[in-house]
């Protein structure tokens, strides 16, 4: 039995400590998921609260053949889709917000500037810098374009490591809509991202 | 016959992500090989999505994390239960203590104890109504000291387990194969069921021995009742292994357990005709 079964097992049996353990130790995959989803740092946290609250509930139906993060992941997504249903209806447009730039620490400025450094060693310092943060606003840009399911999917697969099949499992859809919606999520992403084509192109 | 450009853009997501079946492989590979329109949208795909690899994921806050136990555990229904110990061992945690507060406590410890006496109640026999509890009563009224029907029901649950067990070690391999193990793992899941009870209601002093062995029983008999159906697996080995580990057999002296199950609990006066 596998340390993660042995916590499911405990907090099956209304063990509040286990829970606490499978909690923390996947809390910031939902976040990320949820942010992906949302485009929104503040829903994506009180969301990440209600899918563990979700998850406490029905715990009694996790099945163990089940692996946890994909349990979680459908909560995850179901939860994101209602969210943004719900939002559609309260606001005909639907504004993306990407939450980059109100990020406190600035972390992604941060690891902006180390992803930048790796890739163009011509350029200096500064240009770098400046360079690397427009990469990573048009990139988040790029994403909050998706249509949700093609962005659930991508970031599913791309960011999660989930396999086709594992996502159909999580939206409860065919592996062939999975397909498709990665399919054109990575059309649109080329396009969206066409800025870069020297940059990113085939050859270099 | 040769893919054709529709089926192999088809594969393209399953291509991308390494997930394409190795019969469809080189078939892939052939016609990407010769038709340069497919090759370059896959190429151009491939890289696209190296440069998503660029993107620094937005993290949550470390305030967000540091206070997101907090604030879900007081959002969740309250009722904790205690965690029963696991036998398939291994795998442990380290626990911090949860911030409930203290009267839930209380409330909780009331609330097992209702049910430890109801279950006692239920399951061995308790003084059926009108029939004075007190042992005090009992002496006053007259009545005949009698044995302490929770000791004796943990003498009888150690007999009943240490026959199962010694059934079960001294099988030798001759007959392993031909062992019913499903009737031995339906005694055992009826002796835990039984040892959940027994371990709340034995909660005097003089009890704690027959206590402590009850609890190294039930390790055994979970592992027991865990064990696949499967005849001759060595799993039996892993049980006669933990009995001898434990000298579980030699401890459970029955004649010196039903002297404590004869003995007068410590509260009371005593008895005269032992």
């Amino acid at each position: 039995m596998t340390d993660e079964q042995l916590l499911i097992d405990r907090a099956q049996q209304g063990d509040r400590e286990a829970f606490r353990h499978l909690v923390e130790r996947s809390n910031a995959d939902v976040y990320r998921l949820a942010y992906d989803m949302t485009r929104n740092r503040h829903d994506a946290e009180d969301l990440s609260q209600e899918v563990f609250i979700r998850a406490h509930r029905s715990l009694a139906n996790f099945r163990r053949e089940a692996k946890w993060s994909t349990w979680l992941y459908r909560i995850t997504v179901n939860l994101c889709l209602d969210h943004r249903d719900k939002q559609s209806r309260k606001r005909m447009e639907y504004r993306d917000d990407t939450g980059y730039e109100d990020q406190a620490d600035g972390s992604s400025r941060r690891e902006a500037r180390n992803s930048g450094a790796a890739s163009s060693p011509a350029t200096s310092s500064p240009d770098r810098e400046t360079e690397s943060v427009m990469i990573q606003q048009h990139i988040e840009q790029a994403l909050s374009r998706l249509p949700a399911q093609e962005r659930a999917v991508f970031s599913l697969r791309h960011y999660h490591d989930l396999p086709l099949k594992e996502i159909a499992d999580t939206m409860n859809i065919a592996e062939g809509t999975v397909k498709s919606h990665l399919f054109r999520a990575l059309q649109r992403l080329r396009r969206e991202l066409a800025f870069y084509k020297k940059e990113i192109g085939p050859e270099g | 016959m040769m893919m054709t450009c529709e089926r192999s853009r088809e594969l393209f997501p399953e291509a991308l992500y390494s997930e394409l079946a190795p019969d469809l492989q080189n078939e892939f590979r052939e016609h990407l090989a010769s038709c340069l329109s497919c090759r370059t949208e896959f190429e151009e795909l491939k890289a696209t999505l190296q440069f998503m690899n660029r993107r620094s994921r937005p993290q949550p806050g470390r305030d967000f994390l540091e206070s997101f136990w907090d604030r879900l555990s007081a959002r969740l229904p309250a009722g904790e239960k205690i965690a029963r110990p696991v036998v398939s061992g291994g795998a442990s945690y380290r626990t911090r203590p949860a911030r409930v507060p203290a009267w839930a406590y209380g409330i909780a410890a009331v609330l097992l104890i209702a049910v430890g006496v109801y279950l006692g109640r239920t399951f061995f026999g308790g003084p059926t109504p009108g029939v004075p509890r007190n042992d005090e009563q009992l002496l006053s009224a007259g009545a005949m000291p009698q044995e302490d029907s929770t000791s004796a029901k943990a003498v009888a649950y150690l007999e009943r387990s240490k026959n199962l067990l010694i059934g079960l070690t001294n099988l030798d391999e001759e007959h392993r194969s031909s062992l019913d193990l499903s009737r031995n793992q339906e005694v055992s899941r009826e002796l835990i069921q039984q040892a959940n009870v027994l371990t709340v209601a034995l909660n005097r002093p003089d009890q704690q021995q027959m206590r402590r062995l009850i609890q190294d029983l039930e390790v055994i008999l979970l592992q027991l009742a865990n064990i696949d159906v499967k005849p001759g697996v060595p799993a039996i080995e892993l049980v006669q292994k933990g009995v001898d580990q434990r000298s579980i057999l030699l401890k459970i002296n029955l004649e010196e357990m039903r002297a404590i199950a004869r003995r007068t609990p410590p509260n009371q006066p005593k008895k005269t005709n032992l």
